[in-house]
């Protein structure tokens, strides 16, 4: 089981964008967002398997996924598409800009963790610190 | 029946070319949209949150307009945010909500393409209508954009494929893509240069001096070899008319703004040598009129602050992740956005210690920590209005079908709440 | 709404004849009337009655000005207006937003105000923000001189065609009048490059200027448009450039008016188009050419373009223009082409008395205005804003009016500067019936507007009452003209008392006024199959979705032409 350094960057994807029109509540949008994109020569790094989840964390905050892999990627970034997961790991800093990082973030992505369903991450943002 | 030429709610293209087959007051089938299109008419009724509610109780439409009215006149610092999904008419009216309650309004370009903002009110910006590039424009260069993900016909439609009254279509246009990663967008390119993230702010920089004939003297920049800079360079000296289309991977990543102040020096710069504009890949498809709408009514684009009696406008201080991270908002308005799910974790987190009011369509991460939540119209589906795409150009949304029973048009729900709150305020 | 009487004021209506005389002018139901019943009394002795202003070139609603809005935050920090019980806040300064620039104008006594630069693909976007400007009654002027049906009409010669756009799409925008900005130039920068006079080569096309002046300017007397065509000339911003203006004025000359006028051309923000020299360090005033030419010829009207040693912004459908004023000062630069129609740059530029150039040309406005002698054909204009926020009318009306106003802003410039204009040896100072004819009378006329700028029965009830007593004023009590002009005693739009003393008291919508021109059937079939041909093919948006739909303009005025056709 190993640990990788790398840097995330976010963005859209068209199914996250077919998913949230269906609705937040849908499996299409879920699937879409709950998940983050590694280089296959990661994922070999990491030793995962499919459907194994993974655990991405900055300095932030720490979140749990599934995978799936993207070719055009390098060694060493990976791909989070926005939604309330990739949210668990930013920094709402913005520098006075209005606008927080969130691409090209320093992150440890190792196997293992627990995958919270939509509900269980909304509640998260219930709890205190 | 078949409606045409119907215009598109979803991303910044505001494609107006659909067709919508519409029986029996449903959507049932629609044509030349794109895929995303496609998910938003034929499951515009999926999920709807099906019933008003105030604190977890289920209301009807007034009963849930007076809670929202009783949550924001005891407000000390109101926020109303999002308003880049729904249409002008509604925008309208959040400002003069946030006028009446001295409050906060942001919309969400404060994290989307509010950098571009800040660096247009630095140096400006050199711009043309779509049509514009689709006539003239022999090379594009798509920079920290991924259209084949998130603007999926722009290609098609706009930038790159048609045929156009100056460029016979893909084959008379050269397509270059600058991005961290080899995107699908990057795959149909001409040309494909990987930049490391966080790089882009001195690759625009070196490439303004090569415009000038400085020499640089290292070998590469942000993992781009000089010469494959000079080359670049060169290429779009010898466009007779270059288009650069830059996305959030400009906005977001460190040096915001001034990424963008860069880009724009860079174009500014190349229209000493032949024509060349940029476009900022607006993401929703009326972000760019709830900027143009804040801006006609306030003098700002977003960030609005009332609490004086007159707008004031500072990023970083009235920008709605700072003021919810920063704890000082009291209440919320939340209008055509998703903020629990789109903002980092802390400033998420206030708005679950703070009354929400979400005015939605279908159930969110924010309508499930909101106080009161009001099911509302979808704009260019079953309410009319005015949208803005990401060139500016404004278009009108149709309604094509009634909304479920009892919802009305943000609109009215929001000249409800206003009504009510200028009663109040007596 | 009750019946207004305005007892006693010195009335100057121009229009019928009236120089002063003290009368009541008395309204019912938003017109001027004989007679009234219950009626409100407003006490104007000891004051000035006018017409409510008339201004008939700004830069007040559509993406240009709301370009120099969103690009200028340091700019409307200088001017915060707060809310009132009646009133919106907003800001002010260079680029007001929309409910402040209603309420400025209204204080000044402005009841009608006129967009100057209306692009086509823009104009749903103009009347909404004209639909957020509230009480004065206005209209826009849609762009044609760069607009891709325009060039190729006139290269295929297809008069009868041309006309038929101009009628279509002034219907199609809900405009009112034709716009021209540097015509052929602006289509030329959508490859980076200009024109450089009349006979210049409008690249693709190759037609030049001179064609599509001429072509614009006979369909517009001949669908008998309520106003001329209103004209930017090329070479703008380029020393030696009266000559330009000159000549163009002489293409316009050729054109037969349409019945019951003699103009056919208005000319924009002349100052900006009347400079003699060959560059910006020996530029001199090219007004006594302009003004010889205008006093010998009947076909022409002009607006003054006016400069303010102020920091404004510049805003200009001419986008080479602003591209050359980037260059010239490093401001930042907002660029906006507009397919198939035209361009626009915004740049802020702050005139300064220690600019040697800025002086010339704040000598040049007013030697214009002064140098022509028939204030019918000169008009008094800022360019709002790029000669200066139109809050600063009321110190054009003093610099006018009064040799000491203008005496003592000279003293502040370079005298070698001034040397370069004749303003120094002109003594002449306007009279209050010139005022009248340069702000309100004269516009009214040269716009067509029959029920704007006069108080006979019948027109519109827009009046302002000013607190200054004209039998008692001297020219070198110039501060009190400029306060007394600056917060009218009142103002009546429409018959409703909308400000008092200086105040807005209440904020009716104004009119859209648009012209729909008749055009009959078989050219109007012919033009569809080009303009649906032609939008398919190069448009980005299609047919159907771009006429501006009438949701948009929930007060309107339409006014009717037609004119003649073959």
């Amino acid at each position: 089981m190993t640990k990788i350094e790398v840097t995330l960057i976010s963005g859209r994807t068209a199914k996250q964008g077919i998913g949230l029109e269906e609705g937040k509540p849908s499996e299409a949008y879920i699937n879409s967002v709950c998940m983050v994109q590694l280089c296959p020569g990661d994922v070999e790094k990491l030793g995962v398997n499919e459907g194994d989840p993974v655990t991405v964390a900055t300095d932030h905050g720490s979140v749990t996924v599934h995978w799936e892999g993207d070719e055009g990627l390098d060694s060493g970034i990976i791909f989070f598409p926005y939604g309330p997961w990739a949210n668990q790991v930013y920094a709402s800093g913005t520098g006075s800009t209005g606008m927080p990082l969130m691409k090209g973030i320093p992150a440890m992505v190792e196997p293992g963790g627990k995958v919270l369903l939509l509900e269980e991450i909304v509640e998260s943002l219930r709890e205190e610190g | 029946m078949e409606k045409v030429d119907v215009v598109c709610p979803f991303c910044g293209c505001l494609c107006d070319d659909l067709v919508v087959t519409v029986d029996g007051g449903h959507v049932t089938d629609i044509k030349n949209g794109c895929v995303v299109s496609r998910s938003k008419f034929m499951n515009h009724g999926k999920h709807r949150v099906s019933s008003a509610t105030a604190h977890n109780e289920k209301k009807n439409i007034q009963e849930a307009v007076d809670a929202a009215i009783k949550i924001l006149s005891h407000s000390k610092r109101p926020l109303i945010y999002g308003l880049s999904s729904t249409e002008c008419g509604a925008i309208s009216k959040a400002i003069e909500i946030a006028e009446v309650t001295g409050g906060v309004v942001d919309n969400t370009a404060s994290v989307c393409h509010g950098p571009t903002i800040l660096a247009l009110q630095q140096v400006g910006e050199s711009k043309a209508s779509l049509g514009e590039i689709m006539n003239r424009a022999d090379m594009v260069v798509f920079w920290g954009a991924n259209p084949t993900e998130a603007h999926l016909r722009h290609i098609t439609r706009y930038s790159v494929m048609p045929k156009g009254m100056y460029v016979e279509g893909r084959k008379a246009r050269k397509v270059v893509v600058v991005d961290v990663r080899k995107t699908r967008t990057a795959r149909m390119a001409d040309k494909f240069i990987q930049i490391q993230p966080n790089g882009d702010y001195e690759v625009l920089q070196t490439m303004r001096a090569l415009v000038r004939g400085e020499e640089i003297d290292v070998d590469e920049v942000a993992g781009i070899p000089i010469d494959e800079l000079k080359a670049l360079v060169t290429e779009m000296s010898e466009a007779k008319f270059g288009a650069v289309f830059f996305g959030l991977g400009l906005t977001q990543s460190e040096g915001r703004h001034m990424n963008i102040d860069a880009a724009v020096g860079l174009v500014s710069e190349m229209n000493r040598k032949t024509k060349f504009v940029l476009t900022p890949m607006r993401g929703h498809y009326n972000v760019a009129g709830a900027n143009t709408v804040f801006t006609w009514q306030t003098g700002h684009p977003y960030a609005v602050d009332f609490s004086r009696g007159y707008p004031r406008y500072n990023p970083g201080e009235f920008t709605a992740v700072d003021l919810l991270a920063s704890g000082e908002v009291d209440a919320a308005l939340i209008i055509a956005s998703d903020p629990a799910a789109t903002f980092p974790v802390d400033a998420a987190k206030h708005l679950a210690k703070i009354p929400v009011v979400t005015l939605e369509q279908k159930k969110t991460p924010t309508t499930m920590l909101s106080e009161v939540v009001i099911p509302v119209a979808t704009a260019g589906i079953e309410a009319d209005g005015t949208a803005y795409r990401m060139d500016g150009v404004a278009l009108r949304l149709s309604k094509l079908v009634e909304p479920p029973e009892g919802v009305f048009s943000d609109e009215h729900i929001l000249d409800l709440i206003l009504n009510g709150l200028k009663e109040a305020a007596k | 709404m009750k019946d207004i009487i305005i007892k006693n004021g010195y009335v100057y209506d121009p229009l019928n004849g009236i120089d002063g005389e003290i009368m009541d002018i008395s309204m019912s139901k938003g017109k001027i009337v004989n007679f009234v019943k219950d009626a409100k009394e407003i006490d104007a002795s000891g004051k000035i009655v006018m017409p409510g202003g008339v201004d008939l070139h700004s830069h007040i609603a559509g993406s240009k000005i709301n370009i120099g809005r969103l690009m200028r935050p340091e700019d409307h920090r200088k001017d915060v207006v707060k809310k009132s019980s009646v009133t919106r806040s907003g800001v002010g300064y260079s680029c007001p937003s929309t409910f402040v620039t209603g309420y400025r104008y209204a204080q000044m006594g402005y009841t009608s105000v006129m967009e100057a630069a209306m692009p086509p693909l823009g104009a749903r976007h103009v009347h909404e923000e004209l639909a957020d400007i509230p009480i004065i009654d206005k209209a826009a002027f849609t762009l044609f001189g760069n607009n891709y049906f325009t060039l190729k009409y006139v290269k295929e010669g297809d008069h009868e065609k041309l006309k038929a756009f101009v009628a279509w799409m002034l219907r199609a925008t809900r405009g009112y009048a034709v716009k021209i900005v540097n015509p052929g130039g602006v289509e030329n920068w959508k490859w980076g490059r200009n024109v450089f006079g009349l006979d210049g080569n409008v690249e693709d096309y190759d037609i030049t200027p001179r064609q599509i002046v001429t072509g614009l300017a006979r369909a517009n007397e001949e669908l008998g448009l309520p106003h001329t065509i209103h004209l930017h000339c090329n070479n703008l911003g380029m020393p030696g450039n009266y000559k330009t203006t000159i000549e163009t004025m002489e293409v316009a000359k050729a054109i037969k008016p349409k019945k019951g006028r003699k103009t056919t051309v208005h000319v924009v923000h002349c100052q900006f188009n009347a400079l003699a020299g060959d560059n910006w360090m020996n530029v001199k005033s090219g007004a006594p050419h302009i003004a010889k030419y205008v006093n010998a010829n009947d076909h022409v009207t002009l607006d003054l373009g006016q400069l303010i040693f102020t920091d404004t912004t510049t805003m200009t459908g001419d986008g080479p223009w602003q591209f050359a004023l980037w260059n010239m000062t490093g401001n930042k630069w907002v660029n906006s082409d507009v397919e198939m129609e035209a361009g626009a740059g915004v740049v802020p530029y702050e005139f300064k008395k220690n600019n040697l150039a800025n002086t010339v040309q704040w000598g040049i406005g007013l030697e214009l205005a002064l140098m022509i002698k028939d204030p019918w054909k000169v008009y008094m204009t800022t360019d709002h804003p790029n000669g200066g926020p139109f809050t600063y009318y009321p110190k054009v009306m003093a610099w006018l009016m009064s040799r000491q106003a203008r005496t003592d802003t000279m003293r502040t410039l370079n005298k070698a500067c001034l040397r370069r204009t004749g303003l120094a040896d002109n003594y002449r100072e306007y009279t209050f019936n010139e005022l009248a004819v340069v702000t309100r009378a004269g516009t009214a006329q040269a716009l067509g507007l029959k029920d704007k700028g006069h108080l006979g029965v019948g027109a519109d009830a827009d009046v302002a009452v000013y607190d200054l007593d004209p039998t008692e004023w001297r020219p070198s009590r110039y501060r009190e003209l400029e306060k007394a002009f600056a917060k009218a005693s009142y103002t009546v739009k429409g018959g409703q008392v909308v400000v008092k003393d200086g105040v807005v008291t209440a904020t009716p919508l104004g009119a859209t006024h648009w012209v729909d021109a008749k055009i009959p059937e078989k050219v109007e079939a012919d033009l569809m199959k080009d303009l649906e041909r032609d939008f398919k093919r190069y448009y980005t948006v299609s047919l159907r979705n771009y006429p501006v739909e009438d949701v948009y303009t929930p007060v309107q005025k339409v006014h009717k032409a037609g004119g003649e056709w073959k």
